[in-house]
């Protein structure tokens, strides 16, 4: 009762003064009210916490295809997520995903776009019962589980915390200049007129601003905006075997204002396109057990895939069937070895959300406030090669009870522990510049009686990745030989026996720091949400050993006419 | 997977500003189609030993617009263009091709088929590289399957009906696009929160809305017959919604949907505004009437509902393919020239039909998508079936097409409805069919008879592995009484049955006709389509109870309506 009572007036004394302009904040704020005071059902559970997350989203996205424009809409959406709990924070019916994986999600409906009061609380009404009732069942059935397993272990389901409160707003949307955009589009989609090895291609770009609100019944209330700019550069090529590859260069900005001039992504596309192309020819793929040097994009998802993916993600909900556990949800397997080495000694990572900047290049993994109200502070998560934190939401688990200020999802999924803005950072002496890193390279491959060594500049998307697998494979690999540097494309590969072992056996590292903005795929298989994440690290790592070979992807036949530009 | 193919479904059910034919050489979609497709034709035509013999583009250009509204704000604004692409290819012979139903084991006929966005911009180079990029990957996909089809043919038991894939068309030249109209959002924005307030001071409506959509399509078609082929319709639809549940956990709702081919057609807002708080009355006086028993006795099913028991239990069973389908229940396949229900009835399918009365017809269309023109299907005249609705797909003694192919974008097309038209000549005025209702009541020695007002569409099964029934959900219907109390609303009943059985039961019908339109949903995708019948009285019908999800209404009320929570 006293918890009640003390969470009522903390939400009554954190009403926004200023909530009287934003119908949807007061929407939210007062169906928030009548839902901790009065939802009751017979003589069940009340909730003993609330929380509401409306995101605004309005797209533009301008594609094009061979030089015309394929698409260009325009489309405005607002949702919001509801999350009610019963029982107590020490217990409630949350993380149980029962005998249905797929129904493991927060409440979600659809919202007015336009702001209405009537309309925006009304829909939240709806939402928040049929909440509640899926609620009751579920705390229910899994206090029923906790006896059928006899689970006496126990860390509490929602840990305490300060309830943050952040409002920002601006004065007006920077507008996209639809028209000049068109053309630029067309323009970079028309460059693959000269690159006939290219089956398919595509340009699109993706303006959404957004708005983000959030009320919980503890006091924490939140709205704030952030845009979402992308280019994403799409390309199928079929090499000569018939192989048929297709990958995706995206590129992600914090702000219109950001995105660089025409001619410099005009020279990216034309960089992708070169590469892309060169794979219509490559050299053959072989096994090749040597070292590895990871550069650019492949570098940065190196980390991602193997690292930041795998200190997200540490609480597991419970399942009837736990064995199937693994085919539903990403469970970030570098938490259980806390306090051990998971990196060389030479290597330190830390996480700042605040941060949106490195060297003038924005970040978009920075966030001022997570989706639970939690005010993240920096995060120290590797120190000298040990895994010193991993990332944190209010689920408590055995390691951590707190969370760090990590919890994040896009509507739709519940929020889990996630990344915001992430450093790597190498001793100096362990790094060095690119053309010593490839010397390195190529003389360890020699010590291993090796004629080449390799190295990949783009790694398939994590979403890509095989089911068991740790990395995704390459998409542009290069086969280095020792004898003269020469580097030629290597055909389809991909990684055979890639173990957390693999981060351990970084040897060096580029003396140049990249930043990588990027959207990690959320746990979920059934429902993935992508949320803005970056990545500042190394350009280049040299990895000691790993092991390549010929895929398992059947070729295609090539197609029976050409294609009709290049056939003129 | 299997089960979604075999239930048909239909979903509560135009032609405006088509421009005068202009000269097709200055259209570089259609011009870049034919390119292709004249391309492609030559060079595959024998490019392996299983001879292409036939293809045909079909390019769907779209342009939509919708709003909708709810508790007196925006909720939706959107617009958007679009083209996509359909390729069919035939790979073999007309008498056997890539496109034979598959028996046995192997039997799984999907309709799927793979479709691809096309650019909205008419740039020749892009346009013909898409078209290129489709066309290899449904020749290589009707190959392989082409295999599989000749294989499969071989190790299953001989067919019953062994008529050829493909019946051969004859080339067609048209030219006539629609053109979207003008929207005045403003006007509509401001209509539309207006109407959907109307709902706000009921606390017993958990979800309601208003929305009004305008879509454009304008068709490409040109085969290797040489058709080349332009047709465009509009649609226009304004409808709203309303929602409830009761204590017992049975949802209700109720849908109007006003159909039109241009803005100006559309009722006035005050006479939409008169039809929601009829609608309001009629949901509130439904929530509270007791949950329905299943019931056997007389049913007068009205006009517009008889016009979907018709396309439900009559129309998806004269659909030709249906008809030589080894997997089909096959109900009328052998009964040309005999009587399938009282000779005082006739129906018939008249895609080419613009109107029935002032009512525009979604179901109209000028050319199906195989290029056949629009023609009137007779299908029973005077009792006695006559015929079918055929595509090109032809059957036992019917080979032609009747212009009935369709399909939506990514399927293989197959025959469906367009307008489909019931007649009867043993007609009563709707009083007197009342009266008559009561007389049969009475002869039956029962309580009460049915009125069925509204249906929700409904679904019935052609599929031979499961018994041949209907079952149609009841929105709006009342029973009426044998000993004059008051008319009573029902809830939660469905009109179930088997299809000779049930026709056989029409006693006589009302003397007039309104048509129900709608989107009607089977294996070739969602067409739009109408239904015009009149009333029809039968002896006899029965009803079954509808599942509920059970769930319990709001705890609260809703926030509007809710003063404690002010």
């Amino acid at each position: 009762m006293k918890t009640v009572l003390l969470a009522l007036a903390a939400f009554v004394c954190a009403s926004p003064a200023f909530s009287a302009q934003d119908q949807v904040l007061k929407a939210m704020t007062d169906e928030m009210r009548r839902t901790v005071t009065r939802l009751k059902m017979d003589n069940l559970d009340k909730p003993y916490f609330a929380s509401y997350y409306v995101v605004d989203s309005s797209e533009t996205a301008i594609s094009a295809v061979f030089g015309a424009l394929k698409e260009d809409s325009f489309n405005a959406t607002r949702h919001a997520s509801a999350e009610l709990r019963v029982g107590t924070p020490a217990f409630d019916n949350s993380w149980y995903a029962g005998r249905d994986m797929n129904s493991f999600e927060p409440g979600l409906t659809a919202l007015n776009e336009e702001d209405g009061y009537d309309a925006v609380r009304f829909s939240l009404w709806s939402l928040t019962d049929d909440v509640y009732k899926k609620s009751l069942e579920r705390y229910s059935q899994k206090k029923a589980y906790q006896k059928k397993k006899n689970i006496t272990e126990l860390y509490g389901d929602l840990s305490p915390v300060k309830p943050g409160t952040y409002f920002a707003d601006r004065k007006a949307v920077p507008a996209l200049d639809a028209a000049a955009w068109r053309e630029r589009i067309k323009a970079l989609s028309a460059i693959f007129r000269k690159y006939p090895a290219i089956q398919w291609s595509q340009v699109r770009l993706s303006y959404t601003p957004r708005v983000v609100r959030f009320v919980n019944s503890e006091g924490a209330a939140y709205r704030y905006w952030w845009d979402k700019v992308n280019l994403d550069v799409s390309v199928n090529v079929q090499d000569k075997t018939g192989l048929k590859l297709s990958d995706e260069k995206a590129m992600a900005w914090r702000s219109l204002a950001e995105v660089p001039p025409y001619e410099t992504l005009a020279a990216e596309v034309e960089t992708f396109a070169g590469q892309m192309s060169a794979l219509a020819a490559p050299a053959e793929a072989e096994v090749y057990l040597g070292p590895v040097l990871f550069e650019d994009q492949a570098a940065a998802e190196f980390l991602n895939q193997l690292f930041v993916g795998n200190v997200s993600f540490a609480r597991q909900p419970w399942a009837e069937q736990e064995e199937w556990m693994k085919y539903y949800i990403n469970a970030g397997d570098l938490t259980k070895k806390l306090g051990m080495r998971v990196l060389p000694a030479f290597m330190d990572v830390s996480d700042d959300p605040a941060r949106d900047s490195f060297n003038g290049t924005g970040l978009i993994g920075a966030y001022p406030i997570d989706n639970e109200g939690v005010i993240p502070a920096p995060l120290e998560l590797v120190k000298n090669g040990k895994l010193v934190n991993f990332y944190m939401s209010r689920a408590p688990v055995k390691e951590f009870r707190t969370s760090n200020g990590h919890a994040r999802g896009f509507a739709g999924e519940f929020p889990t522990p996630r990344p915001g803005s992430v450093f790597f950072s190498a001793q100096p002496e362990k790094r060095a510049p690119l053309d010593e890193l490839k010397k390195k390279l190529l003389a360890v491959a020699a010590d291993n009686g090796l004629d080449y060594a390799v190295i990949v500049r783009r790694l398939d998307a994590e979403q890509a990745r095989k089911a068991d697998a740790l990395l995704a494979g390459p998409v542009l690999a290069y086969k280095v030989l020792v004898k003269d540097g020469s580097e030629t494309v290597l055909g389809g590969s991909d990684w055979t026996g890639v173990t957390f072992r693999a981060l351990r056996d970084i040897m060096l590292v580029s003396d140049k720091d990249q930043v990588y903005n990027y959207f990690q795929a959320g746990p979920f298989y059934f429902n993935r949400g992508f949320v803005p994440a970056s990545i500042v690290a190394p350009a280049a790592l040299l990895v000691q050993e790993m092991e390549l070979k010929p895929t398992d992807a059947k070729p295609d036949r090539q197609p029976y006419l050409p294609h009709p530009y290049f056939a003129r | 997977m299997k089960k979604l193919l075999a239930v048909i479904l239909l979903v509560v059910p135009c032609l405006a500003g088509a421009q005068p034919a202009q000269p097709p050489q200055t259209d570089p979609l259609l011009e870049a189609m034919k390119a292709e497709l004249g391309r492609s034709m030559e060079t595959l035509r024998a490019a392996e030993a299983s001879p292409l013999y036939y293809l045909g583009y079909e390019a769907y250009d779209k342009t939509s617009y919708s709003v909708s509204a709810q508790a007196g704000s925006l909720y939706n604004d959107d617009y958007r263009r679009s083209r996509l692409l359909d390729v069919d290819v035939r790979i073999g012979s007309p008498a056997l091709d890539n496109t034979h139903e598959m028996k046995g084991r192997e039997a799984s006929n999907s309709k799927r088929q793979e479709a691809a966005a096309l650019p909205v911009e008419n740039d020749p180079a892009a346009l013909r590289s898409e078209l290129w990029n489709l066309t290899d990957k449904a020749y290589k996909a009707a190959l392989d399957q082409y295999a599989k089809v000749k294989m499969n043919k071989s190790v299953t038991a001989e067919e019953e009906d062994k008529s050829d894939d493909f019946t051969p068309g004859a080339p067609h030249v048209f030219y006539e696009k629609a053109v979207f109209p003008d929207v005045n959002k403003e006007k509509f924005h401001a209509m539309a929160r207006r109407l959907s307030e109307k709902f706000k001071p009921y606390d017993f409506i958990y979800d309601a809305a208003v929305r009004l959509s305008v879509d454009t399509v304008n068709r490409y078609i040109v085969n290797s017959e040489g058709s080349s082929i332009v047709t465009g319709n509009t649609y226009v639809r304004l409808m709203y919604s309303l929602y409830t549940r009761t204590p017992d956990g049975m949802d209700l709702s109720r849908v109007k949907i006003y159909d039109s081919d241009g803005l100006t057609d559309l009722p006035s807002e005050t006479e939409i505004a008169r039809d929601m708080d009829a609608t309001i009355a009629q949901l509130k006086a439904q929530r509270v009437a007791a949950p329905e028993q299943p019931y056997s006795g007389p049913v007068l099913v009205e006009s517009r509902a008889a016009g979907v028991f018709f396309h439900e239990i009559l129309g998806h069973r004269l659909e030709g393919h249906r008809q030589k389908s080894e997997e089909s229940g096959q109900t009328f396949a052998k009964k040309i020239g005999q009587p399938i229900m009282p000779e005082f009835l006739s129906v018939y399918d008249d895609p080419s039909q613009y109107r029935h009365g002032k009512q525009f017809l979604r179901g109209f269309y000028r050319y199906d998508d195989e290029g056949t023109p629009a023609q009137k299907a007779v299908l029973v005249e005077n009792g006695v079936l006559k015929g079918f609705l055929m595509g090109r797909s032809p059957i036992k003694n019917f080979s032609a097409s009747n212009g009935h192919g369709r399909r939506s974008e990514g399927r293989g097309a197959v025959a469906r409805m367009g307008n489909l038209v019931a007649v009867s000549s043993k007609t009563l005025s709707p009083k007197d069919l009342r009266q008559r209702l009561l007389e049969e009541v009475k002869k039956a020695k029962k309580a009460y008879g049915l009125v069925v007002s509204d249906i929700a569409g409904g679904f019935t099964i052609t599929d031979r592995y499961l018994p041949q029934s209907f079952s149609v959900n009841v929105t709006m219907g009342y029973k009426v009484y044998a000993d004059g109390r008051p008319d009573e609303p029902v809830r939660g009943l469905n009109l179930i049955g088997t299809p000779l059985q049930t026709f056989s039961r029409i006693l006589v019908t009302g003397d007039e006709a309104e048509a129900f339109n709608g989107t009607c949903g089977a294996e070739s995708g969602w067409v739009p389509v109408s239904a015009v019948s009149p009333s029809l009285l039968f002896s006899e019908m029965e009803t079954e109870k509808v599942q509920k999800s059970n769930a319990k209404p709001p705890v609260l009320k809703p926030p509007f309506t809710d003063k404690e929570g002010k």
